[in-house]
């Protein structure tokens, strides 16, 4: 019997870390299934051919919606309180419970191969440094890339209008999303390691990665991280204040 | 720092001559170029809230004064003014630094009264003043009435040399008096309605004013007092409260001035009489009067008064000559040229007269400081402002957003400027009223905005400034109108409120009341209140008619509970009891109220819902009678009763107010509602017919163009013509809930392909499968479930929730929502409660679990306008908790994405797949396996078909699978949707019993072998496999038998047995109900069926990969297997 608070903590600490060794195994017998042409045996049908004509893309049905005052002027429900936090991930799901800060990466406009191999880097950073919870800004639908790394991730609608016009509404409607997803899960600012411009506000990374270089993404997501403590500090001598 | 000729500091809000006296003298010196800052400070006497005296605020009007903002540190000027001893009773705090080179104080009060009691310390004001200046202040009498007094109590004050100057502007005061006003003397006096104004007792107050019918009486500035010492007025007298009457005006009236006042009573000056000598009028004083104004007037005790006026009524060229010495004194001792002189003795030298072009100095900071003026709005900012606290519960705010809308369609500008009350703690602007400023209807103020605007309206003025707030938007008003929704309760003075709307809009408000009743109220309680000519009756914005959806199986009775209760506790009525309300048995009863919900009933006959739940017109729809409360302890909600009418559903009230709201109202006392409710309902076709007749009176008697016509008289500016909304297209939001499998996904997505062109139907979804809708061609945002965040707590998920799927609706204008899923999160509740013309579908499949307590989310049901319950070929066998609410819910027929003529022949499908149409194939389709172990079972399954060399076996994996299968070479994999699709190229499935599932292999006549999930998460999987079982429409099986699996797998290889199941499922499938439950949809929304989108179907292009079996190396189901059991 689990009497203490300390005996659950440390059950609750040793099936984390059988999840993530159980992960960790799944993920490398995958690997190496793929690596022998398992993927030649999965069959793709892409369902958009079901599709009869094509209809308005996300760009052309949006409209310019309204600036609301502050909330002392006009209340218009609670502003949540609380962040939420995203998961650690299945790499390092034996992490601390503490509250890491989260952190944006953008990987928008890139083909899911780049995907696959950025979240994999990210996953292999985030495996050894375990200092950061991971919030994945994507445009691509294979969901599966972040899921089965148990790793958080937001849809920001692909920008692939001709239209200028529908692709800077588009652009600015996701700029609001962006400043929104920042207030949701409490990261400060936003690694792109994408081909699209997310939002102006981003980390002023130099060398500005584009998700290749692995030495690239460590140094992003270091830079990322004391920027975020430094928000977090600041913040929280705010509140204090 | 600010620098002017003069600064004067005193308190600008008494009501009598003091500021009549100081503005006479604003304008004097101002005339003569001198700049002058006016720094209010708040006498101790005045507790009451006060505006600035009129006179003075129209000095500051004309830019003849400037009025020192608070909180400027320091001021510099050549003269300090202190007005009236009786400011400075009390050390004046938070006043600037004065610097100024000579300070007076106008003592416009004697120290001490007739006994000797003193007014106010003398020395304690004079130390006050010279804290504040920073010099010595020397006082100046403004009679030698006030410098005796001041001489012989207070010697140690230093004195001016001469007495101050009382101010007049003749010219604007003179009266023709070439003849008398009557046949007989009018006698009069005017001043304030004090006490210490009039004689001592009712003998002497006749013995100056008589009751003779040879003389008239006319009195401007009677009161309370008057009244309780007099009783009923003579009938010879003609009497006016204070400031009823203008002063100069009331002069012209009279032919003699009598002020005869309180024997206490030591009158400092008397500004009245040289008033009353301005207008030619005689003035007959008590004799002490005499060393103030000399030959000015006629001195006589009070029992020879009367008797002197006549005889000079008799006499009128003695009267005229009386009339014309006493002016002629004003005019030298009094004008304002005697009084500039003075203050240029006390200055020294005088700068060049300023013209009317020349700007004040530069160092004024004009525009921060100046009191919003109403009196000049050459181009205001807006043509009405509404004013209220936009939270508050009750009718007042159903009216508000009826306004605006009014307003926005007929041209009127408006803003809102929202004043949170105290009374309410906490909670959102009304979603009415939101829904107003997100269309773009109205302007919400800011508390730094500066604005002005031809109509301010109040609304709730209980509400409203209770308390004070600390900043609030300026605004200048041509008018104000205080709309009186409620009988004004004990909770709040109405005068106490009239004067504090005075002060802080520099603008006395009109009342107006809503109704008939409330005027009398009004009236009586506060006689002297100033009422708007006609009521501000309850105007509705136009709505077009709409037939109700789907009816309930019982009548749905509602009653709106909105309203705070009068405060008759507080009042001597005993007779007020509660009336017994009736409970309508048999019938559905909607409850919506304003205090929180605190015993929220399980589903069942009974919803009740909190206000911020459910906007009202939403609420309203749902009804087929609304009953309104008919205890009197709670105002009746007007507004929301009219919207009732318009909307169509017939109201109940007391007979009276029946007649009252005509046709569609029903008048019936709380004994016979439930009667009448039953009776109606046996009469469905008359109820209905009656609907429309509540609807059609609605809409003419309180049509929008009452409302357009009141403000186009309040605001002088014409209504523009009724601008007609472009209908907007129907943005429809489909939302689904994360789900374990793709079920909510599919039916939603059913439902879309068959809306017609005119519909964008926008994709809401928690499911990871997103990729499936865009496939399809639909917009689609995702909205992370909360799984995704594990530390959070729920209501943290819902609250970001809520504001991720508001932006999602403010973004693309979404205009209704559909849900699909278990459970309406409290989030996508909250964020439709808001929205009033908002509409709200719940799909929600039935075959619940039976025995599980989901009475929770079942009674969530009561915020959706329509719930559709698709049915299940199984449902016979529906024991779970939806099964007892259908009589609430619309059925259709179960939904599935594709019709028959949709799927692939045999051949084709099996070409896409890569399979051989000539051998036989079967599909395997256990679920995504989120919450079902389905690894082991496919490896079972793969196992039994081994058995038989010809049989070709394809997986089909999810989109969200939990589990990848490419670790079995054998097989093939099929990752795709919809897999109904490719039905035709297999001879049997083996598959899971989800809904979507189990009714396209029931409808489409594939055989199946059903393995339930019986995860306690999922619905009565168990239940559906067994109807197939008892109806020869399936096989069975489970994990524990699973082993034997492959004699059913032989059995479904013989042709015969095919033929048989063929046979029996379609003599128990049903149709395809998608179509039916989007027309369900397009009815809610008011849009015409048409001809859908996307039904038909291309051909399938072949396959982008071939389906190569390749050998693999070794075998890792069996090292998956090892890891598992590691684990």
């Amino acid at each position: 019997m689990l009497e203490t608070p300390e005996a659950l903590q440390y059950e609750i600490r040793r099936l984390r870390d059988i999840v993530e060794r159980q992960y960790l195994e799944l993920a490398w017998q995958q690997s190496e299934l793929r690596s022998r042409g398992g993927k030649a045996m999965i069959a793709r049908f892409g369902a958009g051919n079901l599709a009869n004509g094509k209809l308005a893309g996300n760009a052309a049905l949006l409209r310019e919606t309204i600036a609301l005052p502050p909330p002392e002027a006009w209340p218009v429900g609670n502003v949540p309180a609380n962040p939420l936090i995203p998961n650690c991930g299945f790499a390092s799901y034996a992490s601390g419970r503490d509250q890491l800060g989260a952190i944006g990466i953008a990987v928008c406009g890139l083909d899911e191969q780049t995907v696959e191999q950025v979240t994999g880097m990210v996953e292999e950073r985030l495996r050894r440094v375990r200092n950061f919870r991971p919030v994945f800004l994507m445009d691509i639908t294979r969901t599966e890339i972040f899921r089965r790394r148990g790793l958080a991730y937001e849809y920001l609608a692909p920008c692939d209008e001709k239209d200028k016009r529908l692709a800077a509404k588009l652009a600015a409607f996701n700029a609001r999303r962006v400043e929104f997803l920042k207030r949701k899960w409490g990261f400060p600012g936003v690694i792109n390691f994408g081909s699209r411009a997310i939002d102006a506000d981003m980390f002023k990374s130099s060398h500005q990665p584009r998700g290749r270089n692995q030495l690239a993404i460590n140094s992003a997501v270091d830079e990322a991280i004391s920027q975020s403590a430094s928000g977090r500090h600041a913040r929280s001598s705010s509140r204090a204040a | 720092m600010q620098t002017f000729d003069i600064v004067m500091v005193g308190d600008f809000r008494f009501p009598g001559g003091t500021s009549v006296a100081t503005a006479h003298e604003i304008r004097a010196l101002a005339g003569a170029g001198l700049s002058i800052g006016l720094l209010q400070s708040n006498a101790d006497i005045l507790r009451q809230p006060r505006p600035m005296h009129p006179m003075i605020r129209a000095c500051v009007t004309r830019e003849e004064a400037i009025v020192i903002a608070a909180g400027e540190k320091k001021i510099e000027a050549r003269l300090g003014i202190f007005h009236n001893p009786m400011t400075f009773t009390k050390p004046p705090k938070d006043l600037p630094r004065l610097l100024l080179r000579r300070a007076i104080l106008v003592a416009h009060q004697t120290h001490t009264d007739r006994n000797g009691l003193p007014y106010y310390d003398a020395m304690h004001i004079q130390s006050a003043c010279q804290r504040i200046a920073c010099c010595t202040v020397e006082w100046a009498p403004i009679s030698p009435v006030v410098r005796g007094n001041m001489m012989a109590t207070a010697p140690a004050i230093p004195l001016l040399d001469s007495d101050w100057h009382n101010t007049v502007f003749i010219e604007e005061w003179a009266a023709s008096r070439s003849k008398p006003l009557g046949q007989v003397p009018v006698l009069g006096r005017h001043g304030r309605a004090d006490k210490d104004k009039w004689p001592a007792t009712r003998r002497e107050i006749l013995t100056v004013y008589p009751a003779d019918p040879d003389l008239r009486v006319r009195l401007l500035g009677t009161g309370d007092y008057l009244k309780r010492v007099m009783g009923e007025y003579p009938a010879n007298w003609q009497a006016f409260r204070f400031g009823q009457v203008e002063p100069r005006d009331f002069l012209k009236t009279i032919d003699f001035f009598l002020y005869y006042h309180h024997p206490d009573l030591v009158e400092a000056f008397g500004r009245t009489v040289i008033e009353a000598c301005a207008s030619g009028a005689v003035a007959i004083l008590p004799p002490h009067f005499e060393s103030t104004f000399g030959e000015m007037a006629i001195y006589r005790e009070a029992s020879e008064a009367v008797e002197t006026a006549r005889k000079l009524h008799a006499n009128w060229r003695g009267y005229l000559a009386q009339s014309k010495r006493a002016s002629k004194l004003v005019a030298e001792r009094h004008g304002p040229a005697r009084h500039v002189a003075f203050i240029q003795n006390l200055l020294g030298d005088l700068p060049a007269p300023r013209t009317a072009q020349q700007p004040l100095k530069s160092s004024h900071k004009e525009a921060s400081m100046k009191v919003p003026s109403s009196l000049h709005l050459a181009d205001p900012s807006y043509d009405v402002v509404i004013l209220a606290d936009m939270r508050a519960p009750g009718d007042a705010g159903l009216r508000i957003a009826h306004e605006i809308r009014i307003q926005h369609a007929h041209g009127f500008r408006t803003a809102l400027a929202h004043v949170p009350s105290g009374r309410i703690k906490s909670g959102s602007v009304r979603g009415e009223i939101h829904a107003c400023v997100r269309d773009g209807m109205a302007q919400v103020l800011t508390s730094s905005d500066v604005i002005s605007t031809r109509l301010l309206v109040i609304h709730g003025p209980e509400d409203v400034l209770e308390p004070i707030p600390e900043k609030m938007p300026r605004i200048a008003a041509s008018r104000i109108v205080v709309v009186v929704g409620r009988t004004p309760d004990r909770s709040y003075s109405v005068i106490r409120k009239h004067r504090l709307l005075s002060l802080a809009f520099q603008t006395q408000p009109v009342w107006a009341p809503a109704t008939p009743n409330l005027r009398d109220a009004l009236m009586k309680a506060w006689p002297d209140i100033p009422l708007e000519a006609e009521d501000w009756t309850v105007s509705l914005a136009a709505r077009a008619w709409k037939e109700r959806v789907m009816a309930w199986d019982r009548p749905v009775v509602g009653r709106i509970d909105s309203e705070l209760a009068l405060d008759f506790g507080k009042t001597d009525k005993p007779e007020v009891k509660p009336v017994v309300q009736p409970g309508f048995a048999g019938c559905y009863v909607r409850i919506l109220q304003a205090a929180p919900i605190t015993d929220d009933p399980p589903a069942g006959p009974l919803d009740k819902l909190a206000i911020e739940e459910q906007a009202i017109g939403k609420f309203l729809d749902s009804l087929d009678f609304l009953y309104v409360d008919q205890d009197d302890l709670k105002p009746v909600p007007y507004c929301a009763v009219a919207e009732a009418m318009q909307r169509g559903t017939v109201v109940l009230v007391k007979p009276e107010l029946a007649r009252e709201l005509g046709p569609g109202a029903l008048g019936v006392g709380a004994a016979k509602a439930e009667e009448t409710v039953k009776l109606f309902v046996r009469q469905r076709a008359e109820l209905s017919q009656l609907a429309r007749e509540a609807s059609r009176n609605a809409s003419a008697r309180f049509a929008a163009s009452h409302h357009a016509e009141r403000v186009a008289r309040l605001t002088g500016r014409a209504a523009g013509p009724t601008v007609q909304r472009k209908a907007k297209r129907q943005r429809i939001a489909f939302i689904t809930s994360n789900g374990v499998g793709l079920g909510h996904l599919t039916r939603l997505l059913c439902i879309a392909r068959r809306m017609p062109s005119t519909v964008d139907p926008i994709f809401v979804t928690m499911s990871q499968a997103f990729g499936i809708v865009k496939d399809f061609g639909f917009p689609v945002e995702y909205v992370p479930f909360t799984s995704q965040s594990e530390m959070s707590g729920v209501q943290d998920w819902n609250d970001w929730f809520k504001h991720h799927v508001e932006q999602i609706f403010d973004a693309y204008g979404i205009t209704g929502a559909v849900f699909d899923g278990g459970a309406p999160y409290g989030g996508l509740v909250r964020a439709i409660a808001s929205r009033p013309d908002f509409f709200s579908v719940w799909v929600r499949r039935g075959m619940w679990k039976p025995g599980k307590s989901n009475d929770n989310l079942i009674k969530r049901q009561k915020y959706f306008d329509l719930v559709i319950e698709p049915r299940d070929v199984a449902d016979i066998r529906d024991y779970g908790p939806t099964a007892g609410q259908s009589g609430r819910s619309a059925h259709v027929d179960p939904i599935r994405l594709l019709d028959a003529e949709e799927l692939l022949d045999r051949k084709t499908a099996a070409k896409a797949l890569g399979i051989d149409p000539k051998r036989p194939a079967v599909l395997v389709q256990l679920g995504s396996g989120t919450t079902s172990e389905i690894v082991s079972q496919t490896n079972e399954i793969i196992k039994s078909c081994g058995r038989f060399p010809q049989l070709q076996v394809v997986i089909a994996e999810w989109a969200i699978g939990a589990v990848s299968f490419d670790v079995w070479p054998e097989v093939k994999v099929l990752r795709g949707f919809p897999l109904s699709r490719y039905f035709n190229a297999f001879d049997f499935t083996i598959s899971a019993v989800g809904y979507n599932s189990f009714n396209e292999i029931m409808s489409f006549g594939l055989p199946a072998i059903f393995l339930a999930n019986l995860n306690p998460m999922m619905d009565d999987q168990a239940g559906r496999a067994a109807f197939a079982v008892d109806q020869g429409a399936a096989f069975m099986t489970s994990p524990d038998e699973i082993k034997d699996l492959h004699v059913l797998i032989e059995a479904l290889l013989d042709e015969r047995a095919r033929s048989i199941i063929k046979v029996n499922t379609a003599r128990i499938a049903l149709p395809n109900g998608a179509q039916a439950a989007a027309d369900l949809i397009l009815k809610l929304a008011g849009v015409a069926p048409g001809e859908p989108a996307l039904l038909r179907l291309p051909v399938l292009p072949a396959a982008r990969q071939s389906l190569a079996r390749k050998p693999a190396a070794r075998k890792p189901a069996r090292k998956l297997k090892a890891v598992k059991e590691r684990a």
